[in-house]
């Protein structure tokens, strides 16, 4: 069930109302958790049960790390947790993956592919809440959250269908507290959900979808591209990911907010990230500091010196690759993020390289965009041609006759691709602008949701896209 | 203490300048525009009245305003309605814009429209009374090879009218099968070509959704042959139509960027569709086609390596299906069907795979001796110079072709 689709508004409007009109907040809580279930139902069909699953392991993990007194018994059923749920991940998103790369590794050895690939169907959401179950399983391990004593309000918190399939990763502390609390649909929260709902809406909708053509047709073969091509569609996914992606997160955290739940923030205008490291706490903020607290510090982090610093990076941002998807070009993409932060710690302790912070944006994001090609071009021929481009310009080896068709048929991607910026930029300077248009006058409010919707009315493509990180 | 006074000498009988000055002594300065509004309502003078109701009105909006603070005053159902309205106001914003910008140049830079125009065509009250009509159907082939106006000329009692279609197919065509026969034409000439049967060839979804308005897809043999891509696009609602309206607004500011390219820059002008759509003769030559021949065509033409959208498959298919029922209900009400093969480009066909062609012939053979009607087979018939590109004729050649057909199918009509 996409969030920009008639369904999703039918079940917030359903889910509102049933709300309204029981006040005992149990039922409240019912409603939301039986709601989600519907709601991921829809999308998963049988596969449903991994979810509840997924939700039973770390409900009775949970628990037994916090009774248990023996360390060897925690550690016990922490590993429980842990391999549960990784083994569902593994099992659905990364056995395909292992057989490829086994028989790659076979036939690197003369022998023929001899594994053939499982039919398997990779459930939405998998890695968003197998991730929310091991963090709430970590914490009581590590005494920082006490179990929930509630399985409906546990299951909620694993299952609130905002956040669902697509994260932000929430925790459980910043979660349960919330559960503990009346479910309280006040008229300020209904007005800053559907705000922030119109927000991510207008970027899924008018950007990502719109801007989806121009890249795929780039990008499904760049063989013989310019670099001028290849510079325009890096662009354009840069922006179509982040719009896709951000948006989906704002409509996520508008559609709690109205419930009256408050979800974190997952990006915080990465396009201005002056280093790699700036940039990793402005993209997927809700990932980067769940692989930071779960796995780059229990590695050890930066207390065990820095070749084992710059080792615990590389293994963090390789995993961080590998749980976008199963595929080698997430793989290159996580590794040379690595690379980056690598780079940047090492480089940045002995030299004073940029002076300037438009300077250093520019650079940053220069790397960064680069970073977006190896996301997305899964094809290695493809790939290494692509780079190529975007690193040893040639902008008029397709001379002009070359480009202007291309400039021409694409004119109104590239004309979003320069609004996007210059938005981009503007709320560089009026930041929290959601906050502001939220607590304007109710006029202003008004113009703002017609400003949306006309927009939506205007600029819906025809073949509406799935959210990006649904895959992952 | 001192407001439950003033409250009480609000209600009391005495001269109206008493309370007012107890009040001001109390320091209850909020009662004195109450006290005044109510002695002058006493006093029956409403324009004093009118005054301080408008000061009562000013103070109680402020009083809320301090009590409440603005979000907090604002309920879920007013946030509602408003979101309600906000979105009806866009959607009329919206429906303004179709209305005024994509409209307009639907019916007259678009040559969709023309899929339009044939259904008002059928319904024209001049079409119902006319007797001797014979229609030409087909694609572009026959809309811009066939001049209706010189067959006209031909010395006969019938009136013939090119109603082809650009990327018309049989499945395209069946849609308005239902309003052809009500017109009650004495004749139909069908143009076909390989891309007719291949079921291969670009498809115009669009033009099904512009006619959804004219096609009643209750009838039982329009959905035997149509999957649900085009149900979905030919039963569209007025509402659905006018969503989907949204996607020709890019086109339309194409058109308008090329028209101020025009006037600033001496850049051709966007072709102008109005008369094209509404022309049901076709005579002369479309400027597209003033030269002689494309300058371009054998150099594409000899690039070109997938003949696929030419691919008639053996077994059948919908448009095969779609063909086979347009036949069986032109008959069926009395009307003459005969069939052409549309002159093709020898350079072209020379290249087309055998197994494409034999399939085509051998269906239409079989066709002809089903349902009993004449094939004219031009395919072949003219060479090279006659031809402006790979399926369209040149001024000459279709002189000669219009000439050629209309004399044959004058004879074969009667």
């Amino acid at each position: 069930m996409l969030f920009n689709s008639l369904q999703f508004a039918i079940l917030m409007v359903v889910v509102f109302l049933s709300i309204e009109l029981f006040k005992n907040n149990a039922l409240r809580l019912s409603i939301l958790l039986l709601s989600s279930y519907v709601f991921y139902y829809t999308d998963s069909g049988p596969l449903f049960v991994l979810l509840l699953f997924s939700s039973l392991l770390g409900f009775y993990t949970g628990k037994k790390v916090h009774e248990s007194a023996a360390l060897g018994k925690r550690k016990f059923f922490l590993i429980l947790s842990i391999v549960g749920n990784l083994g569902v991940l593994a099992l659905f998103k990364y056995t395909n993956f292992a057989i490829r790369v086994a028989n790659d590794i076979g036939s690197l050895f003369g022998a023929s592919p001899s594994l053939s690939a499982l039919s398997i169907v990779l459930p939405v959401g998998l890695s968003f809440f197998t991730f929310q179950t091991m963090s709430y399983t970590f914490d009581i391990y590590r005494k920082k959250l006490t179990p929930s004593d509630s399985f409906l309000k546990y299951a909620l918190f694993i299952s609130f269908f905002p956040q669902l399939v697509a994260g932000p990763i929430v925790r459980a502390s910043e979660f349960l507290p919330q559960l503990e609390k009346k479910v309280l649909m006040l008229s300020e929260n209904l007005k800053q959900g559907l705000t922030y709902i119109g927000w991510g809406l207008a970027k899924k909708v008018v950007f990502a979808d719109n801007l989806a053509p121009l890249v795929d047709s780039v990008f499904s073969d760049p063989i013989g591209l310019s670099s001028f091509h290849i510079i325009i569609g890096t662009l354009a996914f840069g922006v179509q990911i982040y719009c896709d992606f951000s948006g989906y997160s704002d409509i996520a955290i508008g559609a709690a907010g109205i419930f009256g739940f408050k979800l974190p923030k997952n990006f915080n205008k990465p396009y201005f990230a002056c280093n790699p490291s700036d940039f990793w706490g402005r993209w997927h903020i809700t990932l980067s500091t769940w692989l930071k607290d779960y796995l780059y510090i229990p590695l050890g982090g930066n207390r065990k010196g820095r070749s084992r610093t710059f080792i615990n990076m590389m293994i963090t941002m390789f995993l961080g690759g590998l749980w976008h998807g199963a595929a080698w070009n997430f793989v290159i993409w996580g590794i040379y993020h690595g690379v980056l932060l690598v780079a940047y710690k090492w480089i940045a302790g002995r030299f004073s390289l940029i002076k300037g912070r438009i300077a250093s944006i520019i650079v940053t994001q220069y790397f960064i965009f680069l970073g977006w090609l190896m996301f997305r071009v899964g094809n290695f021929e493809h790939l290494l041609f692509a780079i190529r481009k975007f690193l040893f310009l040639d902008f008029f080896s397709a001379g002009i006759s070359g480009i202007m068709p291309f400039f021409l048929e694409n004119k109104f991607s590239i004309l979003l691709i320069a609004v996007f910026f210059y938005l981009h930029a503007l709320s560089y300077k009026m930041p929290d602008i959601i906050e502001r248009i939220n607590s304007a006058r109710l006029s202003y409010w008004f113009a703002y949701a017609m400003l949306i919707s006309l927009l939506l009315f205007l600029f819906t493509p025809s073949a509406s896209k799935a959210f990006i990180y649904f895959q992952f | 203490m001192n407001a439950k006074v003033c409250k009480r000498l609000l209600y009391s009988n005495l001269k109206p300048a008493v309370p007012v000055l107890v009040c001001r002594g109390m320091g209850c300065y909020k009662f004195i525009p109450a006290l005044r509004l109510y002695y002058s309502i006493l006093a029956d003078d409403w324009q004093m009245a009118k005054k301080f109701m408008k000061l009562r009105a000013q103070q109680f909006i402020h009083t809320i305003k301090r009590v409440a603070p603005f979000p907090k005053a604002v309920g879920k159902a007013r946030i509602a309605i408003l979101l309600v309205l906000a979105v009806l106001a866009s959607f009329s914003a919206y429906s303004l814009i179709i209305k005024i910008y994509v409209d307009p140049y639907l019916e007259e830079y678009s040559a969709l429209n023309r899929a339009r125009m044939l259904f008002e065509f059928y319904s024209a009250d001049n079409a119902k009374i006319d007797s001797g009509k014979v229609y030409y159907w087909g694609a572009s082939a026959i809309k811009e090879d066939v001049d209706a106006g010189l067959i006209d000329s031909l010395n006969s009692s019938l009136r013939h009218y090119n109603l082809g279609n650009p990327a018309s197919t049989p499945l395209r065509r069946i849609a308005e099968l239902e309003g052809a026969i009500n017109s009650k034409p004495k004749a139909v000439v069908i143009g076909v070509g390989y891309m007719s049967f291949s079921g291969q060839w670009l498809f115009p979804y669009d033009q099904y959704a512009l006619i959804s308005e004219y096609v009643d897809l209750n009838d039982p043999a329009l959905s035997s042959v149509y999957n649900g891509t085009y149900k979905k696009l030919l039963d569209m609602n007025s509402l659905e139509l006018l969503v989907y309206k949204r996607k020709f607004i890019s086109a339309a500011a194409d058109k308008d960027i090329g028209l101020l390219k025009h006037r600033l820059l001496g850049a051709k002008k966007p072709d102008f569709y109005k008369k094209y759509n509404s022309d049901f003769k076709s005579e002369g030559i479309l400027s597209q086609y003033s030269e002689l021949h494309d300058p371009e065509f054998i150099e594409k033409l000899e690039a070109k390596t997938d003949f696929s959208e030419y691919n008639v498959p053996k077994g059948t298919n919908a448009e095969k299906l779609a063909f086979e029922l347009m036949i069986q209900k032109l008959s069926k009400n009395k009307i003459k069907v005969v069939i052409v093969k549309i002159p093709l480009n020898p350079n072209l066909v020379k290249r087309i795979p055998a197994e494409y062609k034999k399939n085509f012939n051998a269906f239409l053979d079989e066709a002809s001796r089903k349902y009993k009607f004449a094939v004219f087979d031009y395919t072949l018939r003219y060479n090279e110079s006659y031809f402006y590109d790979a399926h369209h004729l040149n001024r000459d050649g279709k002189e000669i072709f219009s000439r050629d057909l209309g004399l044959k199918v004058i004879k074969t009509i009667g």
